[in-house]
């Protein structure tokens, strides 16, 4: 085994090939279908993507960033390309998603328990989901939708009136600032905070212990199986 | 655009070095009363700015092009008005009317694509426009035209290179009637003033100066024989404001958003210094 291999997991395997997820893969649990890692990069790099070429034409602080681009000009033509698509795999996300993240008496108690969270103690009853990434989601899946038709219309101001176009503008910005903190959190939580989390995205699997400590009830239910 | 110029406010940009030398304010006179629609105007500011022609249709009146284009940067609009069975035009030179407190600029997030020199004219330097068309909507008069090829945007420079180096703007001199005049703007409110007060006397009650205080006042000041009724000509806004949605944005939103921004990371940053990484039970 090369050293290459080590690292990516391939021939251990770690990763989760197929669509099959919530199951046992040896010592394993696959958390995430190759469907939904694919998406969420997606997601991810046109995020990121558009969020840097956004913030440069937020406020003149950022206006370095439009560099990465080739200049103001091109991070301009490129910031409404790069949404659509990031929008695209936001849908791609809804679609697979959105039932899984039904609001259930679980999630209102991990709510009630977010200082315990915050803390690094148990909370009891998690499912796949805990409340705070249903929340995220939802509100991804909605600011992501008044971005982009807030978007479309700053994209071609002339083709709208002025009372919308004055609407556009700062609920966009809104959903921009709102954005990037949520981020700083999502980004947080995954790379720093709870270790054994990333592995979710990039593999598809996580460990039995983490699956245990993080998602008690979806271990269960994934060692049923 | 003209480095010889003062630059009193720039886009984008924390502003511009402080000045000590006061230039003294321009104007540009309209007097639409002694229009008479040569279109003298309109030739001389394609010439002067070597503007490529516009194809035009045929839409019912003589008035040159429906509207302003990023290569037609001064429209005179020929508006029929019936008053008293009495038919009159109605022209009015419809251009960027410089306004002393500049909607587009306060839009334009590309730093240097929009300045005002201390002279009061407003002057868009195209190598620094990105094309995002935040002055069309910032622009309450409804002025600046993006060219559809570059992706830049256009609009009258009251001919900048021209008033740096003591010319008077190039239509103002083609002008065969005198109804333009270029000068010093409180030079230009005495005259303006007193043509109303002529027009007054020539029964035209309501006729006015429209220099409107929405906008801090302008750059390029009209007489109008109908005061009271500015849209007559060609949709001249009553009561033009810089819209309130800039200040919103530039004074609150950009500011407290920053500052929540930086809060997150500081937040993200002293909770991990407290709890550090989660250990996970075995």
């Amino acid at each position: 085994m090369s050293n290459g291999e080590a690292v990516t997991g391939r021939a251990t395997g770690q990763i989760a090939a197929g669509e099959r997820e919530d199951c046992l893969q040896g010592e394993l649990v696959v958390r995430h279908s190759l469907y939904v890692r694919v998406a969420h990069w997606w997601v991810a790099i046109f995020f990121v993507l558009a969020f840097l070429s956004g913030a440069a034409l937020f406020s003149p602080r950022f206006y370095f960033l439009a560099n990465i681009f080739g200049g103001g000009y091109s991070a301009r033509q490129l910031h409404p390309w790069f949404s659509l698509l990031f929008s695209f795999g936001l849908f791609c996300l809804f679609l697979r998603w959105s039932s899984r993240m039904q609001w259930e008496a679980a999630d209102s108690n991990w709510l009630k328990n977010f200082k315990r969270y915050m803390r690094y103690e148990e909370i009891p009853d998690v499912g796949k989901f805990n409340g705070g990434q249903k929340l995220f989601f939802w509100a991804a899946c909605l600011g992501g939708l008044v971005l982009l038709l807030t978007g479309v219309v700053i994209w071609f101001p002339t083709s709208f009136p002025l009372w919308l176009r004055y609407l556009s503008y700062p609920i966009h910005e809104i959903l921009f600032i709102l954005f990037a903190i949520a981020i700083i959190y999502h980004l947080y939580i995954t790379l720093f905070a709870l270790g054994g989390t990333l592995r979710a995205m990039t593999r598809g699997t996580v460990t039995k212990n983490w699956a245990r400590n993080h998602h008690p009830r979806w271990y269960q239910e994934a060692s049923r199986k | 655009m003209p480095s010889n110029m003062e630059i009193q406010r720039i886009s984008a940009t924390l502003g511009p070095p402080t000045g000590v030398r006061e230039a003294p304010k321009v104007a540009k006179l309209i007097d639409t009363t002694t229009c008479i629609g040569c279109k003298a105007c309109e030739v001389a500011c394609q010439e002067w700015n070597d503007l490529q022609s516009e194809e035009t249709s045929q839409f019912g009146t003589y008035q040159t092009l429906p509207d302003l284009t990023a290569n037609f940067w001064n429209l005179i609009r020929f508006n029929e008005h019936e008053e008293d069975g009495q038919f009159a035009w109605l022209m009015r030179k419809d251009q960027c009317m410089h306004c002393e407190d500049p909607g587009c600029l306060k839009a334009c997030p590309a730093p240097g694509a929009i300045v005002q020199y201390n002279n009061g004219i407003v002057d868009f330097n195209q190598a620094n426009c990105i094309g995002c068309g935040f002055c069309i909507s910032g622009c309450p008069f409804d002025v600046p035209r993006i060219n559809a090829k570059s992706g830049k945007v256009y609009k009258c420079t009251l001919c900048s290179d021209r008033v740096s180096i003591g010319l008077e703007p190039a239509c103002i001199k083609a002008c065969p009637t005198g109804c333009l005049q270029f000068g010093t703007k409180g030079n230009l409110l005495d005259i303006a003033e007193k043509r109303v007060e002529q027009l007054k006397g020539l029964g035209f009650k309501n006729a006015a100066v429209y220099d409107p205080p929405g906008v801090g006042g302008t750059h390029v000041i009209t007489v109008l024989a109908y005061g009271d009724r500015p849209e007559l000509y060609g949709g001249l806004p009553k009561n033009p404001k810089v819209p309130l949605y800039l200040g919103f944005m530039k004074s609150v939103l950009k500011p407290i958003g920053n500052f929540l921004m930086l809060l997150g990371v500081v937040g993200a940053f002293a909770h991990f210094m407290r709890y550090g990484k989660r250990e996970d039970k075995e």
